[in-house]
C-alpha cells in the first residue's frame, strides 16, 4: 500500500483512539506500531529504545520534575491562597482586585510549573473557593483562571518554550525573550478587561467589606502583605532572573527553585516531613504523565518518518494557496484544532517536527513562528467545548460552577486572544524586537 | 481468576514499593541538582559523576513513575465520550487498552535487545573521565522497568476482566472512576 496513505491512516487511527478515551500514551504507540509494521515492517523500530533512553536522560528534561515540585510545594503550603487574601484587603474599594491578583498569580504559577493541567487544577483549588466565598461571579473567576493558567505556559521560564526551542533549533534564551512582550501584552489586556468590567458590573466582583477592612489597621495589613507576597515573588523573580540573566541553565534554576520552595514553606512554618514526601509523590506522578507521552511518541514519530509522512506534509503545505502566508494560516488552523485533542508535549514532538521543515525552507522567522504557535495553542486550550483548561477547571472547581458558566466566562478572554494573535501576525516585531534589542 | 488476581496483587505491591523508591530518589535528585548548581559557583564546578547521576536518577524516576501512574489510572485521556459509557463497557474498553499497553511495552522490550546487547558487549561506561561506570546497566534498566510496566498493564487488565465478570459489582481496580485520578 502507498506509505503516505498509511501515514494518514495512522494519524486518523490515533485520533479515533484518543476520542474514544484510550490513554494518550498507549493510543499513540499502538497507532505507530500497527501502521509502521504494515508499511515497513520491524527494522526501523529498533531505533526506538535508544530514542526513549535519550528522552529519559535528557538534561533539559530534568527541569520537568524540578519545576513541578516547586509548584506542588507552593500549593501544599498554601502560599498562593495567602497572597490572594491579602490582595483583596489591599485593593480596598477597587472592584476586581482579587481577580487581577489571580491573573498575576496564575501567570507566575503557569510560568514556573509549565504544565497546563497542573497549573489549572492547582490554580482552581487555590483561588476559586476564596473568590466564590468573597462573592465573585463564577464565570468571571473561571475565565480568569483558564486564561492566566494557560498564559503562564508561554511566559518564561516555561517548559513549553524550552521544548519549542529544542525542536526549532533556537536558543532557550531567545524564545524566552521573544515571548516576554506578547505575554505581558496579553496579561495587561486581561487586567484591563477585568478592571473595566469591575466598573461596569461591580456586583460581579465585590470588594472586601469596609468593616472587615477597618478591622485591620494599616500597619498590620502592610506587614501581612509583605509576609504573604515577598517570599514567593522573590522566589519567582530569582528563578526567572537567573535563567534570563544567563546565570543558570533552566534545569539548575529549577533545582534551586524546588529547594527554595521548601524553604519558603518552612518560613511560613508549614513545612512538615510528610509534606516534603507528599510533594515528591505527586511530582513523580505529574512528571510521569509527561514522560509517558514523550516516550510513547517516539514510536509514532519513527513510524511517521518510516512512512514518508514528512514529505507528505511538505507536499500538503506546498499545495496551500498564498505561499508562506497561506501555509502559515493553514498551520495556525491545524494547530488550533490539534490543540483540542493533544497537549503541548504531543503537539511539539509529533506535529511540529513534521510541519516545520516547510517553513525553514521558506525562510520564515523561526522566533516569530514559535511565539505565534505558542499563542495559538494557548487559545486553543481555552476554547469550548474541547479546550483542556476547561475540563481541568470543571474537575477541580466547587460544585456550583457549571459548564455554561465557564463557557460564558471564558469567551471574552478568547476574544482578547484572537486580537493579540492578529496583532502578532501583522506586527512580528512584538515578538522579535526584544531578543534582537538585547542581542540574544 | 482468583489466582490471577493474587498475581495482580503482587504486581501492585511491587509497583507501590517501586513508587516509594522513585519518590525518594526524586528528593535525592532535587538535592543533587541544587548541590551541583551551587557547586558550579561556590566550588568552581562539580564532579562529572555527580552531574551524570542527575540524569541516571531521572531515568529511574520517569520510568517507574509511568508504571505507578498506570496502576492508579492517572494517565491522560480524552474523557468526553468515555465518561458517558456504561460502566461495563468502560471495563471492557479499559481491559483492551491495558492489553494493548502491555503489548506496546513488550514490543519495546523486544526491540531493545540490540540496544542493550551493544552496551553489554563493550561493558559501556561513561565516555568522560571521572564519570560513572556501568552505563550498560543503566541502559539495561530501560527494558527491565518497561517489564514492570507490562506487568502492571496486565494486572490492570485482569482486574477489569474480574470486574466485568462480577457484573460491575464494584470489584474495579484502584481508582475505578478514571476521571478522578488524572494528574495533569
Amino acid at each position: 500500500m502507498n506509505p503516505e496513505l498509511l501515514a494518514i491512516g495512522m494519524i486518523v487511527a490515533f485520533m479515533v483512539l484518543l476520542l474514544v478515551g484510550m490513554p494518550v500514551g498507549i493510543g499513540i504507540a499502538v497507532a505507530g506500531f500497527a501502521f509502521g509494521r504494515l508499511g515497513f515492517g520491524e527494522f526501523l523500530f529498533n531505533l526506538v529504545p535508544a530514542r526513549i533512553y535519550g528522552v529519559v536522560t535528557k538534561y533539559e528534561f530534568l527541569a520537568i520534575p524540578l519545576f513541578v515540585y516547586m509548584g506542588v510545594m507552593l500549593e501544599k503550603s498554601r502560599v498562593a491562597e495567602d497572597m490572594l487574601e491579602v490582595i483583596g484587603h489591599l485593593s480596598g474599594r477597587l472592584h476586581g482586585g482579587m481577580a487581577v491578583a489571580l491573573i498575576v498569580v496564575g501567570v507566575l504559577m503557569g510560568a514556573s510549573t509549565g504544565i497546563v493541567g497542573a497549573t489549572i487544577v492547582t490554580l482552581t483549588m487555590l483561588t476559586m473557593p476564596v473568590l466564590l466565598r468573597r462573592g465573585y461571579d463564577g464565570g468571571l473567576a473561571a475565565g480568569a483562571v483558564c486564561a492566566s493558567g494557560t498564559l503562564g505556559q508561554i511566559i518564561p521560564p516555561s517548559l513549553v518554550l524550552i521544548l519549542l526551542a529544542d525542536i526549532m533549533g533556537e536558543s532557550v534564551g531567545t524564545l524566552f525573550a521573544a515571548a516576554m512582550m506578547p505575554g505581558l501584552m496579553l496579561a495587561s489586556l486581561y487586567i484591563v478587561y477585568i478592571l473595566v468590567l469591575g466598573r461596569l458590573r461591580p456586583e460581579r466582583m465585590p470588594v472586601v467589606d469596609a468593616s472587615e477592612r477597618a478591622s485591620l489597621d494599616r500597619r498590620t495589613l502592610l506587614w501581612r502583605a509583605f509576609r504573604a507576597l515577598a517570599p514567593p515573588l522573590l522566589l519567582v523573580a530569582g528563578v526567572l532572573g537567573s535563567i534570563i540573566g544567563g546565570l543558570a541553565a533552566p534545569t539548575e534554576a529549577a533545582g534551586v527553585g524546588a529547594v527554595l520552595s521548601i524553604l519558603i514553606a518552612a518560613l511560613y512554618r508549614r513545612l512538615t516531613l510528610s509534606r516534603i514526601w507528599e510533594a515528591a509523590e505527586s511530582t513523580l506522578r505529574i512528571s510521569a504523565m509527561i514522560f509517558f507521552i514523550l516516550i510513547a511518541a517516539q514510536v509514532f514519530s519513527v513510524a511517521f518518518r518510516g512512512l514518508d509522512g514528512e514529505s507528505m506534509v511538505g507536499d500538503l503545505m506546498a499545495l496551500m494557496p498564498g505561499g508562506e502566508t497561506g501555509a502559515l494560516l493553514f498551520l495556525m488552523l491545524l494547530l488550533f484544532v490539534l490543540g483540542f485533542f493533544l497537549e503541548w508535549i504531543e503537539i511539539s514532538y509529533i506535529a511540529l517536527p513534521l510541519l516545520l521543515p516547510f517553513f525553514v525552507e521558506q525562510g520564515t522567522d523561526m522566533v516569530w513562528l514559535a511565539v505565534l504557535i505558542a499563542l495559538n495553542l494557548q487559545t486553543s486550550f481555552l476554547t469550548p467545548p474541547f479546550g483542556w483548561a476547561l475540563f481541568f477547571l470543571k474537575g477541580a472547581a466547587p460544585p456550583g460552577v457549571t459548564s455554561p458558566m465557564i463557557y460564558r466566562g471564558v469567551l471574552p478572554f478568547i476574544a482578547i486572544q484572537v486580537l493579540a494573535l492578529i496583532a502578532l501576525f501583522l506586527v512580528p516585531a512584538i515578538a522579535t524586537w526584544l531578543p534582537e534589542a538585547i542581542g540574544w | 481468576m482468583s489466582a490471577l488476581l493474587r498475581v495482580a496483587d503482587l504486581v501492585d505491591a511491587i509497583t507501590r514499593g517501586a513508587g516509594r523508591l522513585a519518590a525518594a530518589l526524586l528528593l535525592v535528585l532535587i538535592a543533587l541538582v541544587f548541590h551541583n548548581a551551587l557547586g558550579r559557583y561556590a566550588f568552581g564546578g562539580s564532579a562529572v559523576w555527580a552531574q551524570e547521576l542527575e540524569w541516571h536518577l531521572l531515568l529511574v524516576c520517569a520510568l517507574i513513575g509511568v508504571t505507578v501512574l498506570m496502576r492508579e489510572h492517572g494517565h491522560v485521556r480524552v474523557d468526553m465520550l468515555y465518561e458517558r459509557l456504561p460502566e461495563r463497557v468502560r471495563h471492557a474498553f479499559d481491559a483492551v487498552s491495558m492489553l494493548l499497553g502491555a503489548a506496546v511495552a513488550l514490543m519495546l522490550i523486544r526491540y531493545s535487545i540490540g540496544f542493550v546487547d551493544s552496551a553489554w558487549s563493550t561493558r559501556e561506561g561513561s565516555p568522560d573521565s571521572g564519570g560513572l561506570p556501568g552505563r550498560y546497566l543503566l541502559k539495561t534498566a530501560v527494558p527491565v522497568l518497561l517489564g514492570l510496566l507490562a506487568a502492571q498493564c496486565l494486572a490492570n487488565a485482569v482486574r477489569h476482566v474480574a470486574a466485568l465478570r462480577a457484573d460491575g459489582a464494584g470489584e474495579g481496580p484502584e481508582g475505578g472512576a478514571p476521571s478522578d485520578g488524572r494528574a495533569r
